[in-house]
């Protein structure tokens, strides 16, 4: 089985800049993709991109915003849309990821995604508020078989 | 703009699962469950679109038909509905004032002007009301008034159809007295015996305005059945549950057939014609004048029961060699019916009354207010009787001021407001058979009760209700749980007539009258000689009946 795949788009950014950031590209959407032929270009549910990307539609989406499912998605645009207590933001953001995992787990039992694929845990690698109130923050996603990615988020 | 009010989730899922099932058959390899980027992204969004499209198809859907607009309960249903009204010339009104008969007594029937502009006013209440027809001022002649003795003393009475001025909703006036903003020569009172009737302005809405439009090329009269109705619903008379227009050649006109001594053939004369109404009866408790046991004043269909002191007083009717007893048992609120053979001429027993008419042409007038209509009679040996409780058609009065007023008054030489002919039904034994494995204290019964009396009380068709309707609407509505409905006993029922007596019957299958076989003692009293006379059909009953004269049982099966 496999899912339509979604591609971060990466925004044009001098090399510079991403070799200051720590990044292969900084991106601010994600897009389908299309092959040669003009076919949607799709991922394996065995992929640990389908898990990381499924993993970002949960936590990027925001609870509340679909009508029929309004436990769907985190508080996390929340937080950073209204703002966040900085001394509780760790807490916060972790409570975040437990949840996107929960829904993430539930998703992936109801999918029939193979077990070895299967969302293990969503981790937060780092977080860092900067000085200029930007916050960085970087989540570890690990299949069930142990296979890992890494993201980062910057609002 | 995206409005999730209007969004329903069944449509959503709906369109959502159809998706699915198109692309897993289309595509097998691919995964479309919640979660997939495929789903969420796409299969959703194109679920609430189209729900979206549903809503829109169905608001549009809704507008065509006038019955889902009656129903609707959306805010824009009203003025759609003006829209389409105004296509039939007709428009949204205020809903007409109350309407009620009030009587002005006088000591002497001299030569008298009504102003039209006479204000009625009960001081405690804020109550004012004014003449229903103010075109012009009211001459009364000696010959309009009605003369009524009481005892040593003769008043003369005029009844006049008059309306509230306010049209507000909480206008309530019941029975009393009212003073006059003009003073009127020899002036005893003026009082109204009957309670101002009319909708409430809440009940002027969708409903009445879709029956405006029905009746919209329809001439508002008192001739027709569909004048009737449009005339009706134009004045707002409340509870309505059928009106029958009859005029010459109908088998219930029998108040113009002209008398044996003037022609020796049955001979109708024309210009009469009789507005059958049936309401929802009110009961109403009256006390008895010892002195003359009459009673009248009030738009009476039947006596429910008749009290001296705390003693419930059986009612008796006579028919010859046949006797219909019915007894009121006050302890369980139950009316029972029973009949015997006896002597003709045989007195009455103590402690019953016998009710009949002191003007044999009331017969005719079924309902009529008339002061001491009935006469109720007693054994010398009885107790006296004290109070009466009767149904009463509170509507059946403004209906004949409407009648009488300049604004409908018909063609035809004479056309009176009669009430139909109440009658009683009583079922001792309604049997519920629910599955054998069920409870029985699972059943509802008060509910199954409240079912079959609404069903009983709003009859409203011009033919007899049946048995089998009952047991069939029963059988619609509580399916679920009961396995079938049935009659443990026939159907009783009394049928009230016009004069005064009373008749019981009993079935399992019509509830009728023609049919005389279905008496308590078949072919007792005949139809063609001592009811038909009396302007009673089939078409002229109206169903009544409370839940004490229902006993529910529930058996398992």
């Amino acid at each position: 089985m496999s899912d339509i795949a979604l591609f971060p788009v990466p925004l044009p950014v001098s090399s510079e800049q991403l070799a200051e950031e720590y990044s292969a590209y900084i991106s601010n959407e994600v897009s389908l993709g299309i092959d040669t032929s003009g076919n949607i270009l799709s991922v394996s549910d065995n992929s640990v991109n389908n898990c990381m990307q499924r993993a970002l539609k949960v936590i990027l989406t925001e609870k509340g915003s679909v009508p029929t499912r309004v436990n769907d998605g985190t508080i996390l645009i929340s937080l950073l849309k209204y703002g966040y207590n900085p001394a509780t933001i760790n807490e916060d953001i972790v409570m975040v990821l437990l949840d996107a995992e929960t829904q993430c787990k539930k998703q992936d039992i109801d999918a029939n995604v193979p077990v070895s694929a299967q969302l293990g845990s969503i981790e937060l690698l780092n977080l860092v508020l900067l000085a200029n109130g930007i916050l960085r923050i970087s989540i570890g996603v690990k299949t069930v078989e142990g296979l890992a990615g890494r993201f980062d988020l910057q609002a | 703009m995206f409005n999730p009010q209007k969004i329903k989730v069944a449509d959503v899922l709906e369109v959502e699962a159809s998706l699915r099932a198109l692309i897993r058959d289309k595509y097998p390899d691919i995964n479309v469950e919640r979660g997939s980027s495929l789903n969420d992204l796409l299969i959703t969004s194109l679920g609430y679109l189209a729900a979206a499209i549903k809503s829109d198809t169905d608001s549009i859907k809704e507008r065509l038909y006038l019955g889902d607009l009656i129903s609707s309960g959306s805010a824009e249903s009203y003025i759609l509905l003006q829209d389409i009204a105004s296509n039939f010339l007709v428009s949204s009104t205020e809903a007409p004032p109350k309407r009620g008969m009030v009587t002005f007594t006088f000591s002497t029937d001299i030569d008298r002007t009504i102003p039209a502009s006479l204000l009625l006013s009960r001081a405690e209440n804020f109550v004012t009301v004014k003449l229903f027809d103010t075109a012009n001022d009211l001459l009364l002649t000696a010959s309009d008034y009605v003369e009524v003795t009481e005892g040593d003393s003769t008043v003369y009475q005029h009844t006049l159809l008059m309306e509230s001025v306010s049209v507000a909703d909480d206008v309530v006036i019941v029975p009393g007295t009212f003073n006059s903003s003009v003073p009127l020569v020899d002036l005893v009172g003026i009082a109204n015996a009957t309670p101002f009737v009319g909708a409430s302005i809440s009940e002027f809405g969708n409903r009445s305005l879709v029956s405006k439009i029905e009746y919209a090329q329809t001439l508002r009269t008192f001739s027709t059945r569909s004048g009737i109705q449009a005339t009706i619903l134009d004045q707002a008379i409340p509870n309505i549950k059928r009106v029958l227009a009859i005029g010459a050649q109908d088998p219930e006109m029998a108040r113009d057939l002209l008398p044996s001594t003037l022609t020796a053939s049955k001979f109708h004369s024309l210009g009469m014609s009789n507005v059958l109404v049936a309401s929802d009866l009110t009961e109403k408790a009256v006390p008895i004048d010892r002195a003359t046991n009459l009673l009248g004043g009030l738009p009476i269909l039947g006596l429910s029961a008749v009290f001296s002191g705390s003693l419930d007083v059986p009612i008796v009717s006579d028919f010859g060699q046949h006797r219909y007893t019915k007894v009121f048992d006050t302890p369980t609120g139950a009316t029972s019916i029973s009949y015997e053979l006896i002597e003709e001429g045989s007195s009455l027993p103590d402690n019953t009354v016998s009710i009949g008419l002191t003007d044999s042409e009331e017969q005719y007038l079924n309902g009529s207010s008339s002061a001491g209509k009935f006469l109720l009679s007693t054994s010398a040996g009885s107790q006296a009787l004290t109070t009466v409780r009767c149904w009463v058609d509170n509507n059946l009065p403004v209906i004949q001021g409407l009648v009488d007023s300049d604004v409908y008054r018909p063609v035809a030489a004479s056309t009176i407001a009669i009430s139909a002919n109440l009658t009683q039904v009583m079922l001792p034994s309604l049997k519920v058979s629910i599955p054998s494995n069920a409870s029985v204290s699972s059943v509802n019964v008060t509910r199954i009760k409240n079912t079959a009396v609404s069903f009983i009380n709003t009859w409203n068709q011009d033919y007899p209700l049946t048995v089998s309707a009952l047991l069939n609407r029963l059988s619609l509505v509580y399916g679920g749980i009961a396995a079938f409905f049935s009659l443990g006993s026939p159907a009783r029922y009394v049928v009230y007539l016009p004069d005064g007596r009373l008749i019981g019957y009993q079935t399992t299958d019509t509830l009728e009258v023609e049919d005389a076989t279905k008496q308590l003692s078949p072919n007792s009293v005949s139809y063609e000689s001592v009811l038909a006379p009396l302007q009673v059909s089939n078409r002229t009953l109206s169903y009544y009946i409370t839940s004490d004269d229902l006993n529910v049982e529930v058996v398992n099966v």
